[in-house]
This record gives C-alpha cells, structure tokens and sequence, in this order.
C-alpha cells in the first residue's frame, strides 16, 4: 500500500524524502489572524492567536511561499510551536487521532527532543498544509500503520531544530553564549548562573534566530519520555465528554443534514415528494447530491423525519443484480484467468505429494462506532470544512474542486475521529458538506444514519485465493503456486483504471520472511463495482489468513507441530523466527491445553512490523468461545508500550470480530446488512483474555495499529480445527 | 412541545417535537455533545444516560416519555468519581467515541452493586466499542470498585 501511496504522489514525495535533514530550512514568525475565530473556538477545535513559530523543511517550501502570498484571508496557523493567548505552549501534531494513539506518541517524541514538559504540553491538530505532509506518503494523511514510522525522523530534526533556536534567543536576551545553557522540563538555563527562562518567554525572538543547518538530535541515553508507557494526552477529555468529534462541531447558525444515497452503487435518485418532505417542522431544504438525496434542517431528528417523509425513489446503478451467490461464483471463476504475474518459477516435477487449497474472505464493513460525517462552511471568499478525516489532501482537494476555490481558500480543521480503521481514509462526506453548505449558504453539518453508514462503505473486498503446492516426502514446500482474485482499493482511491492491479490485492503472499522455494503468485482482479477500501491491515487481512492457514495445513498434514514446520521454513535469525520463539514460551505452547481446548497459532509480517499469536478456544453450546489470545510483536524501537500492546489487542478484538461474525451480503447490487443486530461486534462478555509481548530490539519503528489483525482468524481457525476435525478454509467461521 | 428538564442539576426549557428522541435534544438543542449517536436503534449504548439514576439509550427514548427524572449525562459525571479516577488512571479510550456511555453504564454499576462479579460486569457492560477496550474497561471497573471501597 505505502508503495502505490508514494507512486500517485511521486512528486511530493521525492520532495519529502528529503525531510529526514534539515538543510535550508526557512524561519517565519506569523502572527495570525482569523475571520472566523469566534466560530472556532466555540467548536472547541483551535484556541488560535498568540504566536507561532514554525519552519519548513525543504519539502514544504514551495507550498509556504504560495499560501503567504494569498490574500490575508488565508488561515496561517501553520507551525509547531504556539504560544496561545493564555501564555500556554501547545504544539501541533501532524496526524488524525482515531484512538491509535499516535498523537500521543508523536507528542513525546516531540516533547523529548525539545525537552518541553510533556505533562504540560497542549496538543492541537494542525489544518491542511502540506508542512504536515506524512513522509512517507508525500501527502496530510494518517494511515498504513505510518505514524510513528513515518515522523521518527523528521519530528527529532523538527524539534531539534526549533529546540536550538529557543537556546540561541535565551542566550541572545542574556548576551551569553548558547554553549552555556541546556534545557530542562521546559526551561532554558543559563549553567554559569542557574538563571531559568521558560520557551514562552522566547519564543518571539526565536523568530530572528537562524536555524540550525545540522541540529543535534539527543542520543537515546538523554531521553525522558520515548521508551515509556506515558499516559495518553487524549485520556482526559474522552472521559468527561469534552473531546470534540466530528460529529460535535456546532457552529453559529448552522443546518444539519442527513442523507440517503442509491442502495445501488452509483445509481440515482428517480422520484421523490418533496411537498411531504418540506412540511416536516423545521425542513429548510432539499438538496439532491450525487447519488443521493439530503435534507437538511434545524435539527438531526427534523432532517430525519424529512428524510422518511420524502420517500426517495432510485434507479439504475453499476451494480444492478449483484447478488453474493454470483459475486462469490465469479471471484471462484477467477481463479481460471490466468491473471497478471507478480512471480513465477519453474515447475518441480521431481515431488512427493501435492496439494491444493481454496480459501475465501468476504466483502467487511468499517463500522467505526461514529457514523460517517463533516461540517462545511462555504462563503465567497472561502470553503472551511471541519472533519473527522484520515485525510486532510484529499479533503482539500475535493473541498476546492467543489467549492471553485483556490487551494489556499481552504481549511480543513481535523476533530477527533470516533475510529477510522481505513475508512476515513475516503471523504465523501467532505464533498457532502461542502456541497450542502453551498447549498443552504450556511454552515452544514451532514450527519450519517447507521444503516447508511454500513450500505455506503468502502468495503474490505473479498477475495479468494489458491495453492498449488509441492511437497518432498517429509512433506516441506518444493513448489509453490499462489493464485489471489479480488478487487482493487488502490484503484478505488486513486480513481485508477477497470483492469488496475495493486500491490495490496497479493501483498503477504509471497514477500513473508518464508523461504520457500520456486513461489509463482498471480493476480487476478475482478471489478465488482462495489466501492472498496482500506480496512485495518489491508490486503494483509485476508492474505494473512490464506497464508497462514495454508501453512497450518500443510503442518498438519506433514504431522509437524506448527511452530516447527514453520522454523524448518525461517532463517533461524529471522525477525519472523525471534517472534515465533517467544510466542511458544509466552502461550506455554509446549505443555498439552485441557481436553476441551482447542489451540492455533499463526504469524504474519505487516506494516514494518512482525505479529505472531496464539489463539485459545472452546466450542460452548455448539458457538465458537475464544478464551485466550496470546500475542508477540516485534515492531523494532517502541516509543510507548502500553500503546503498543493496546492496538495489538484492539487489532486481536477487530479481527476477532470479522473471523467469528463479519460478512456484508449483497442482494440486487445492495447491501443487506444495516445496523448492529445484523453486522455485530465482538461484545464485552465475547471478548478472550488477550495477552500481549513486545519483542526487545533497537530496530528501526514499524507499525502496530494494524499488524495484530492478520494472524488472528488463521489461528482461531486452526484452533477450532483441533475441535471439530475439520479445516476452516472460509471466512466467516461456521462450525 | 415545550418541555422543561432538570439535566445534570441544571434547569433547561426547551421547545421540540414531542417524538424527538432525548438524544437529539440533549445534542441539537442543549448542546451537550457528550452523549453520542451510534446507531440511532437502542443496539451499541453510545447514546447511554441516565434517569433518576438508571440508564437508558437515549437515542430510542422521545422525550414525551419523561416524566420529570432527573436526567445525568457524562457532563454532569464527578470528575472525582471513581469510575472517573480509573478510566483516567488505566488511560482506557482509544477512539474515546463509545466512553460517555461505558462511563454512565460503569456508573450505575458501582451504584447497584458493590462487589460485582464477572457476570454482574458483562451484564451491566453491554456498550459496544469497536475499539475493541474491553480488556481495560473490564479493570477499570476493578479498580473504581477498589477506588471506591476507599472512599467509603
Ligand atoms: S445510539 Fe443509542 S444505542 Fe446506539
Ligand atoms: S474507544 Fe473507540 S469505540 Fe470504544
């Protein structure tokens, strides 16, 4: 995915790879000022004014020169560093908060490098600039399991950098020589004579200080924070109701909207009463969108009850007599299309036994527990749009395409997303509220129902995938054929081509530390029309499963247990290999579980980052019972543990979810499901015990919000295999 | 309807259609954002508050069916409550979207039981988080009935 992610923005992101230095970097001091600031502080989004100090590294400038050349409409809080008007510090974060924690680890490595007080520190999410490009994206977006990996770098030469020219400014007003002062908790001080200064008080004379060409990043011994389980700086206003989510964002005299949109993907809307409709209390107007319909009223509840009482009709579509029984024909079909080759070796005709396997995975829905939605305030001399989004550059664009203004016109405030998952990495609902509010001429917030939420997703596709593999006599790989059908989500994002294949349909299949030999890998795409996205971990959430359990199998068969068979197929100094070892003694595989246990385990390499687990479980009145997931991560240098372990169980409880319940059913090119009676989540009393170990190592960082999901339905798999005797080979799990 | 309602110890009057569930007039009209739309269908506990002290879901409630109770939202949660405390000290969000409600379900719980069991937990604890926090809010509700037996 990050690969095809840096081909589409290949130019900015040869620009941005060059962010990792700090060469040229360009000092400017703005102070803001903000025609709609009432509205943002009543949103509770951005105290802004005060001062700001910020800088760009190379990769930003050109955007900078642009944007202070625009007229002073323009929004300039752009920066990392913010005195706000209280004499409070806060600093800006480059990334969406989707409960990953991410604004949370780069608050510390931030806060480290700078040597500011983290306890102290206010955070704020910074708007649309691509000064908050991700680096390893080229492009403002939050996703991949990037956020740590990508600002590593680049956030220790940042507040490096702003770090030494806070020093110099310090030591200017007290005519003494840099060399002799240091930072601590906040505070510059002058050695000689224990003379104390706190950045506040410098930061506006940091602004004439030349920044350094080669700050001096601290060594890993210096660090307070990084390698700590510091507390979450989202805690605190998610538990008393003040964290704004999309969904919260009030504005003066602003309408709300709810939509509906063609059950048939890409179809349009036929008849509609819109007398009904507009004699609901409180209906101030009916918009058509495309695809769709929205009422938009003083209320949630009146654009509701105007949306029942306007009966839209809809007709045509691409999706029109797609039925799951012929999408699932087709993608087995698939598997005859000799497809496009991503690998392939010489057939072995020297082998013992052969086998062959047909897995399957199907269409997911995100179901993140905040419904889909987006505030946009659209006026002549501007388009600002407030949105739960992984997205601000596709926001941005879409929000000046529409709107016909001009990329500087245009603001994109992120708020708190209730999940994102990879859904959020879409936003028509930006468009939608963009759209509504040009509309209305006011502010409107488009507000999702739940059954729309589910019926217009970009859905996880599914896929089906095929073995052919040789064995010698004690039944180790010879051959290995793999034949993968799905769709693309790639060409979904990228408005790609019909016959586009991309590296996230196969990825897993033939790129795992595995040392198999002659692997062939084909790839076949069938183009469903169903809207298609990333769903957390990708491709890898149905490879993973095929792999793994293809593996399982062949185990099985061979009569290994399965951490041998798939040591005798590791470099025993394998990242994979170091996972598997500590997962055996940590799950205390060797000792026989109780008779009524059955027991699977798997390891997937995603995201930078390897993942082994251990599933535990039971069968309880004929239902499958999870009891206990073990699990090991080696995801390189970890920057705070506890956050770590907590996305690797929130992974384990979302792939659970899918392997044991999820499945979006299509009938007449529509999707059945609508709401949480008929698309459940894992609850409470379903969750196992879930135990979590992070591998020791100095690595670089890899990723750790996705990599807990793939290993987890081919491990439950094999585990109810123990109990029933049979192999589970589709997804969801029946027994 | 004109309704007048008695929320988190503050007296508000508002004016609304009569089948307007509770959730929307909390969120649309008295701005009070923390309780939270999930599913508009009684099914996921985001929208959950409480009335007289016991909880409902707020989205599936039309205030005609009030009958003076008292209502509490997340807003009107101590922050030194125990429950509070412990989802503070055990950092239990992650997206934070489904907390108002497992804070006001855990909430009821402490007041109800003093010593809850598992069970008493997994019933009691019936809000959905796609988050997956279950793990954590399963010890918060450990350590807020510790917390509290302190306080006691
Ligand atoms: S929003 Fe009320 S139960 Fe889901
Ligand atoms: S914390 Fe995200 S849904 Fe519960």
């Amino acid at each position: 995915m990050q690969d095809l992610m840096k081909k589409i923005s290949s130019q900015s992101s040869q620009e941005s790879s060059v962010a990792h230095t700090s060469k040229n970097v360009q000092v400017e001091v703005i102070e803001p000022e903000n025609p709609s600031r009432r509205a943002l502080l009543k949103a509770g989004l951005l105290g802004m004014g005060g001062l700001v100090l910020g800088f760009s590294l190379p990769s930003a400038q050109k955007a900078y020169a642009k944007t202070d050349a625009s007229s002073s409409n323009s929004y300039p809080v752009k920066g990392w560093l913010q005195l706000d008007e209280s004499g409070q510090l806060a600093m800006f974060i480059p990334v969406s908060e989707m409960g990953q924690g991410s604004q949370t680890a780069i608050t510390m490595i931030f806060a480290d490098e700078l040597g500011a007080d983290y306890q102290k520190v206010v955070v704020k999410s910074p708007i649309n600039d691509p000064l908050y490009n991700n680096p390893m994206f080229g492009m403002q977006l939050t996703g991949g399991s990037t956020a740590v990996r990508a600002w590593w770098e680049p956030m220790r030469v940042i507040a490096a950098t702003l770090r030494e020219m806070l020093v110099k400014s310090a030591a200017k007003q007290w005519q003494v020589s840099a060399k002799e002062c240091e930072i601590k908790e906040g505070m510059i001080l002058h050695k000689p004579t224990q003379r104390q200064i706190a950045f506040q008080h410098v930061i506006d004379t940091a602004k004439w200080v030349q920044p350094p060409k080669n700050p001096t990043l601290k060594k890993a011994s210096e660090y307070r924070y990084i390698g700590k389980s510091m507390p979450r700086v989202d805690t605190p206003s998610k538990v008393n109701g003040t964290a704004v989510f999309g969904i919260d964002v009030q504005l003066p005299d602003m309408l709300i909207a709810t939509v509906a949109q063609s059950p048939v993907f890409g179809g349009q809307v036929d008849s509609y009463d819109e007398q009904a409709a507009k004699s609901v209390k409180g209906v101030k107007g009916i918009v058509k969108i495309p695809h769709g319909i929205a009422v938009v009223a003083d209320s949630y509840w009146q654009a509701k009850k105007g949306l029942e009482k306007l009966k839209p009709t809809f007709k045509g579509g691409d999706t029109v007599g797609l039925n799951t029984d012929n999408i699932e024909k087709r993608l087995h079909d698939g598997l005859n299309k000799s497809g496009e080759s991503v690998k392939s070796a010489q057939a072995v005709t020297d082998f013992e036994h052969k086998y062959e396997a047909v897995y399957s995975a199907p269409y997911l829905a995100h179901t993140t527990m905040e419904p889909m939605n987006a505030t946009a305030h659209v006026t002549d001399s501007h388009c600002e749009v407030w949105a739960p989004t992984q997205n601000q550059a596709q926001s941005a664009k879409v929000a000046a395409e529409l709107s016909l203004h001009q990329p500087e016109q245009v603001t994109i405030h992120t708020t708190y997303l209730g999940g994102g998952f990879g859904r959020r990495a879409f936003v028509d609902y930006v468009a939608q509220a963009v759209t509504l509010s040009m509309e209305m001429e006011r502010p409107v917030k488009v507000i999702w129902s739940r059954p729309e939420d589910i019926q217009h997703d970009f859905y996880r596709p599914a896929a089906v995938c095929k073995f052919d593999v040789k064995t010698d006599a004690k039944g180790l790989p010879l051959e290995w054929q793999t034949k993968v059908v799905s769709d693309s989500t790639m060409a979904e994002f990228t408005n790609g081509s019909d016959t586009m294949i991309d590296g996230a349909m196969s990825e897993g299949l033939a790129d795992q530390e595995y040392q198999l030999p002659n692997v062939s890998l084909s790839v076949v795409r069938e183009d469903m029309k169903i809207p298609v996205g990333f769903w957390r971990s990708v491709g890898h959430s149905y490879t993973g499963f095929f792999l793994e359990g293809m593996l399982n199998d062949l185990a099985q068969k061979a009569g290994y247990d399965p951490f041998d068979y798939r040591r005798a197929l590791l470099k025993p100094d394998s990242r994979t290999a170091g996972v598997l070892n500590q997962l055996e003694k940590l799950s205390g595989w060797k000792s026989k579980p109780a008779d009524n246990v059955g027991r699977g385990m798997a390891v997937v390499e995603s995201f930078g980052s390897f993942a082994g687990e251990v599933v535990e479980a039971r069968l309880e009145n004929g239902q499958i019972k999870v009891d206990k997931v073990y699990s090991v991560i080696d995801c390189g240098m970890v920057v705070n543990p506890e956050i770590v372990k907590r996305q690797m169980s929130s992974g384990i409880i979302y792939g659970l979810t899918a392997a044991l319940k999820g499945k979006i059913h299509f009938e007449q090119g529509r999707v059945q499901e609508t709401n949480f009676d008929d698309y459940p989540a894992l609850t409470m009393a379903e969750t196992p015990e879930i135990i979590v170990e992070i591998v020791k190592s100095e690595k670089g960082p890899g990723g750790y919000g996705e990599p807990g999901v793939p290993p987890v339905a081919p491990a439950l798999a094999a585990a109810v295999s123990q109990l029933t005797d049979k192999i589970y080979r589709d997804l969801p799990l029946k027994v | 309807m004109k309704l007048s309602l008695v929320v988190n110890n503050k007296k508000y009057s508002v004016e609304a259609d009569s089948d307007t569930p509770l959730l929307w007039v909390l969120r649309d009209h008295l701005q009070l954002n923390g309780t939270k739309f999930g599913c508009g269908e009684g099914l996921c506990g985001a929208c959950t508050i409480l009335l007289d002290g016991n909880p409902i879901r707020s989205c599936s409630f039309p205030i005609s069916s009030l009958k003076d109770q008292a209502i509490t939202t997340i807003e009107g949660v101590d922050p030194n409550h125990p429950v509070v405390q412990a989802w503070t000290k055990l950092d239990v969000p992650q997206c934070g979207y489904c907390q108002s409600g497992q804070i006001l379900s855990a909430v009821v719980l402490l007041d109800k039981t003093s010593n809850p069991t598992d069970e008493d937990v997994q019933s009691a604890m019936k809000n959905l988080c796609r988050c997956g926090t279950y793990p954590e809010i399963k010890k918060a509700v450990e350590l807020s009935t510790e917390l509290k037996r302190k306080e006691a």
